[in-house]
């Protein structure tokens, strides 16, 4: 049985709207595993990203615990987040994020030098990294804005990767991606995820969640509903699909 | 654009404003700053002369005056005046003239000061005595005094005691009133008249004598130069002795009003130079501004755009917008300066002695407006313009993407290790545009900042620069020897005093110089003078060498190396202009000649004054009194022992004595004698020869003191307004740019908080990103100003005749602005980047 690697305990979240109190998450209970590609869906405004962001300490929970390996990752300050955030968590957004300021490579090194002491090595691994996605020696000393939309998502996959974090937290990363680009990307986490790499991914697409072997279905803030698949083959597809098609009728999406 | 459109845009215009509150606020408070400088330099130095001048009319006061001790006097002057077509008024009256006195004021702390003194019977009512009571308290007629009222800024006040001390006599009073008026009334002539009721004054004239002032008004204010010139030359026909105009002193209208006006214009050319300053760097924050804007809502115009905008109106929301913030800073300004002038008004009442009423001065509120309006809309235009260049479709592709980098700055895998100092380069590589701003206005603060230190230390801290402007060697004492005393014997003995430091020659005289009448310095050896300089050329040396003022030679058509014709009495010789000097006074008119050199033109010329240049801490009146006992009382004090009604006779006598004795010693090498002089029964003279070595000891520090304190306290309190407001203007500036750069790269600042970075590594990234602009603007910004300052000064004092301004500049306090300025941009930036802090990562990447 893998272990588990975050669990919340009865996860809260709000908001305040012109004096009106909005309540996102409700005492929601969760485990995430170690290994697992676990998805969350939900409909529009039930607090997949909220749940992600609180999961991952880029947010605090208004009450309740997020507990990261026993520790009770909500009571840390900003700045003891950032470094929970840099030496476990690794991220993939929907807009990407690359910093248009700087290269490829630089983008993947401002993430990894960041902890490692060993200049060398971790510029040896930022390059290995990239050739692995797919993003050869022409690419790395290019700028954000000079490569596609499917390159750019690659280079923030790696970003994510390169200080080997427990877990890796992606806010629907083919979003802004066209179906070919989409592709490209859902094959890297994948690879990553066979690679035993825990992840966490929102989405509301169907075919990105396919590649998860867990989906978690949460309405009106409370998790309402999980399916559990095989780990992905590419065979397997349209059976996943639809199973997780009848899972989501199910849960009224 | 019809006027509904008009409106519409207008709306959007206001809409932006809203939108960004803080930034508007901060322009708002920059350019209030900036019209606030501008309208009071504009109001003072559009307004102070004609305000002196219109004083003259009101208060019936004299376009010239000549004062003359009785001795010297002759009714033939008088004379001169009544006959002269060009005068329509004249005057003589008896007067007191106190050469020297020392005032203490025993109500309050400004110590004593030191003037010569001329005091007038009010109740004799002269025609021409150009002054009027501000305020007066009832005092018994024979303690009354009533002083000028620029007095009040040496903190006199009604009713408080005044002791004034002359020639070893104490003279009590009472303050009774102030009066304003546009003859003697402030510190720059060295000079203040006061008025003592009857009684009062008869006291005193019983004391001290009296002396003959001449009062004269011309049809044409204008004409007084040309009648002063021609008075002078008249009299040396009615003298008989081979020396000029033997006047205590003469000034014309010219001249009064350059001293009464010239600190006050100084002061308001600062203002309007510093003004000019934050403009510029007002104009330089539009031009971000709007670029920033420009950029960060490219989304917006095309929006605009596509909904049937043209570029056009599109370009006018932002003109109105930045026109309308400057409206409101500008109007601020206009309105805060009428707050302010009446804390001026007491500064420029000291400064020009009369009272200064603050009026309303709407043409000097509309250049401001206009001005500064007119800028803001110009560089609104030019910068807005590229709009013109986005049509919707491009626009909505992001038009101008600032970050089309072709090189990859400072890439991470190279170069040093620290990752956070390599990331705060790429970041100012990349807000490079915003950067070069920051770095022209810190230039421009310190530009500023360096324009201060230079004022402050030059004129707020010590007189040497003021002394070289003005043509006047500053030392501790001046001795004048009598006529016949051995000079060279007694310059030794002073000079080998312990608490001397070194002793110079330094006489002067009125010679003739190409029909030109001016005063002329003397000295066997300028070489020795502290403050006295050329600016141009050398010190004459020789006998045929002279150095004149700038402003002569331009007068002449003069250079280095030509002659002059120089004529004193009967007597004339050629000279060669061996440099230029300049000076302030007599309208920048003057001379430098050598010993050898006078002697051509006076046959009878002898040294007779030593300065003095005392050791540190040596206190001035504990020397006096060290000379005075070792060689007896000044004989210029010695006529207040022996006074009398006909003191004019017997002072005369007197000197006639003296001379006498002093002749004997000399001829016939005695060391010392002792004697006495009866005079119709009365003796006139008992002492013995020590008295005979020393007519006059002057305390020039402490008449210095007294002299420019004023300028000194006005360039002081405007040296700090200005350092505080250049602090000011840095954080607001870097309140602006940094608040500006966090929303910019807000998204990139939320990725490397996602990524791990903590709050503390960003705020040093923002603040290392702004370093090296700060640090190369504040090193440019004080070499600038270190090269420009003595330009800037030499052109705003030229008509004050200085033609060649030298400022002493402290390098150590120009490193200390460096540093200041540098840490201090350090410190408001860290505490501006704090506000990283206060934004989650979730905000910034959902906002």
């Amino acid at each position: 049985m893998n272990n588990i690697i975050l669990k919340t305990d009865k996860l809260c979240k709000s908001f305040s709207n012109g004096g009106n109190q909005i309540h996102i998450l409700k005492n929601m209970d969760l485990e995430i595993t170690e290994g697992d590609f676990t998805i969350i869906m939900g409909s529009s405004g039930s607090g997949k990203s909220t749940l992600l962001y609180a999961l991952s300490g880029m947010d605090k929970p208004s009450l309740g615990k997020v507990l990261f390996k026993e520790t009770d990752i909500s009571k840390l300050n900003n700045d003891k987040l950032a470094i929970f955030r840099r030496k476990n968590c690794g991220f993939v957004f929907q807009s990407i994020y690359l910093l248009d300021n700087m290269s490829i490579l630089d983008n993947v090194l401002t993430s990894g030098l960041l902890i490692s002491k060993n200049k060398r090595e971790i510029i040896s691994k930022a390059k290995k990294l990239l050739e692995q996605v797919g993003l050869n020696k022409e690419v790395w000393d290019k700028f954000p804005n000079q490569i596609s939309g499917g390159e750019a998502q690659r280079a923030g996959i790696v970003r994510a990767l390169i200080n080997e974090p427990t877990i890796i937290f992606a806010d629907e990363p083919t979003g802004a991606l066209n179906s070919a680009a989409s592709t490209e990307v859902l094959n890297t986490l994948t690879k990553i995820n066979e690679n035993k790499q825990s992840l966490v991914m929102v989405t509301h697409d169907i075919k990105t969640a396919c590649r998860g072997n867990r989906i978690i279905y949460i309405r009106d803030g409370a998790v309402c509903g999980e399916l559990k698949l095989p780990f992905y083959k590419d065979e397997n597809t349209e059976f996943r699909r639809e199973k997780i098609q009848t899972f989501l009728d199910e849960m009224g999406w | 654009m019809k006027w509904g459109g008009s409106m519409n845009l207008i709306r959007i215009a206001i809409f932006n404003i809203k939108k960004k509150k803080s930034a508007a606020a901060s322009l708002a408070i920059l350019i209030l700053l900036a019209s606030l400088f501008l309208n009071i330099g504009l109001n003072i130095s559009s307004n102070v002369t004609n305000f002196y001048n219109n004083k003259v009319e009101e208060l019936h006061g004299p376009h010239y005056i000549a004062l003359f001790e009785n001795n010297n006097y002759s009714p033939a002057y008088s004379d001169y005046f009544k006959q002269d077509d060009r005068v329509v008024e004249s005057e003589t009256e008896e007067v007191i003239f106190m050469e020297q006195a020392d005032w203490t004021n025993s109500n309050n702390n400004s110590g004593k000061m030191q003037f010569y003194t001329i005091a007038q019977n009010m109740d004799r009512k002269s025609k021409l005595g150009g002054y009027k009571l501000t305020e007066q308290i009832d005092v018994p007629d024979d303690e009354g005094i009533y002083l000028p009222v620029s007095f009040k800024g040496f903190n006199y006040k009604l009713g408080d005691k005044l002791k004034i001390e002359y020639k070893n006599e104490e003279y009590s009073y009472t303050i009774a009133g102030f009066f304003e008026t546009t003859v003697f009334g402030t510190r720059t002539t060295g000079m203040f008249k006061v008025y003592l009721k009857d009684k009062a004054y008869e006291n005193l004239y019983e004391k001290v004598g009296g002396a003959k002032l001449i009062s004269a008004r011309m049809k044409d204010s204008t004409m007084s130069n040309f009648v002063a010139k021609d008075f002078e030359k008249a009299t040396k026909e009615m003298i008989t002795s081979t020396d000029s105009l033997q006047s205590v002193l003469t000034i014309d209208n010219d001249e009064f009003q350059i001293s009464n006006v010239l600190t006050a214009q100084m002061v308001a050319k600062f203002l309007v130079i510093f003004s000019i300053i934050i403009v510029i760097i007002s104009l330089l924050v539009v031009r971000f501004r709007i670029r920033n804007d420009v950029e960060e809502n490219m989304i917006n115009i095309g929006t605009l755009g596509a909904l049937g905008f043209k570029s056009k109106e599109i370009l006018s929301i932002y003109i109105f917008e930045f026109v309308f913030i400057a409206l409101v800073g500008v109007i601020g300004g206009i309105a805060c300066s009428y707050g302010i002038m009446p804390i001026l008004s007491n500064s420029l009442t000291n400064l020009v002695g009369a009272l200064w009423i603050n009026r309303f001065h709407p043409i000097v509120d509309i250049e401001t407006l206009l001005s500064i309006l007119i800028l803001i809309f110009v560089i609104s235009y030019l910068c807005a313009k590229v709009i013109n260049k986005y049509p919707p479709i491009v626009a909505f592709h992001g038009g101008i993407k600032g970050h089309n980098f072709r090189k990859n700055y400072f890439p991470l895998e190279k170069g040093i290790r620290n990752i956070h100092f390599k990331l705060s380069l790429k970041g100012f590589m990349s807000c490079l545009h915003q950067n070069i701003i920051t770095g022209a206005i810190i230039l421009g603060v310190t530009f500023a900042t360096v324009f201060c230190v230079v004022l402050y230390t030059n004129f707020g801290n010590d007189y040497a620069a003021l002394g070289r402007i003005a043509g006047v060697e500053m030392c501790s004492l001046e001795i004048e020897t009598t006529k016949n005393a051995q000079y060279e014997k007694l310059n030794k003995e002073i000079e080998g005093m312990k608490e001397v430091r070194k002793t110079s020659n330094l006489d002067s005289a009125k010679i003739n110089v190409d029909d030109i009448e001016i005063d002329t310095k003397i000295s066997d050896d300028f070489s020795k003078m502290n403050t006295l300089s050329v600016y141009e050329g050398k010190f004459p040396k020789y006998k045929n060498e002279i150095v004149i003022t700038g402003v002569l030679a331009e007068k002449l058509n003069k250079r280095i190396g030509d002659t002059v014709t120089v004529r004193s009495g009967g007597y004339s010789s050629k000279y060669i202009i061996s440099g230029f000097i300049q000076t302030t006074a007599n309208q920048g008119k003057a001379s430098l000649i050598s010993s050898d050199g006078i002697k051509v033109i006076k046959p009878g010329y002898s040294k007779r004054k030593i300065n003095v240049y005392l050791n540190e801490g040596v206190d001035e009146q504990v020397f006096i009194k060290t000379i005075t006992d070792k060689y007896g009382e000044p004989t210029s004090d010695n006529n207040s022992k022996y006074e009398t009604n006909e003191n004019d006779k017997y002072s005369r006598v007197k000197k006639k004595a003296e001379e006498k004795v002093a002749n004997l010693l000399k001829l016939y090498n005695v060391d010392s004698v002792e004697y006495s002089l009866m005079v119709d029964g009365k003796i006139v003279v008992s002492e013995n020869s020590n008295a005979y070595k020393i007519e006059k000891i002057t305390d020039s520090k402490t008449e210095m003191d007294s002299s420019l304190g004023s300028i000194r306290t006005v360039i002081s309190s405007l040296s700090k307004v200005i350092s505080i407001s250049t602090m000011l203007i840095i954080a607001l500036i870097l309140s602006l740019m940094i608040k500006a750069m966090i929303i910019k790269r807000k998204v990139e600042f939320g990725t490397y908080k996602a990524i791990g970075y903590t709050t503390r590594q960003l705020m040093i990234q923002i603040v290392l990103s702004f370093m090296p602009t700060t640090i190369i603007g504040t090193i440019l910004g004080t070499i600038i100003g270190y090269i420009s300052v003595n330009p800037i000064l030499t052109a705003g004092l030229h008509s004050a005749g200085v033609s060649k301004f030298e400022a002493s500049i402290n390098v150590m306090a120009l490193i200390g602005v460096v540093i200041l300025i540098i840490v201090f941009t350090f410190l408001v930036a860290m505490f501006e980047a704090y506000k990283v802090k206060k934004i989650s990562v979730y905000e910034l990447l959902t906002e």
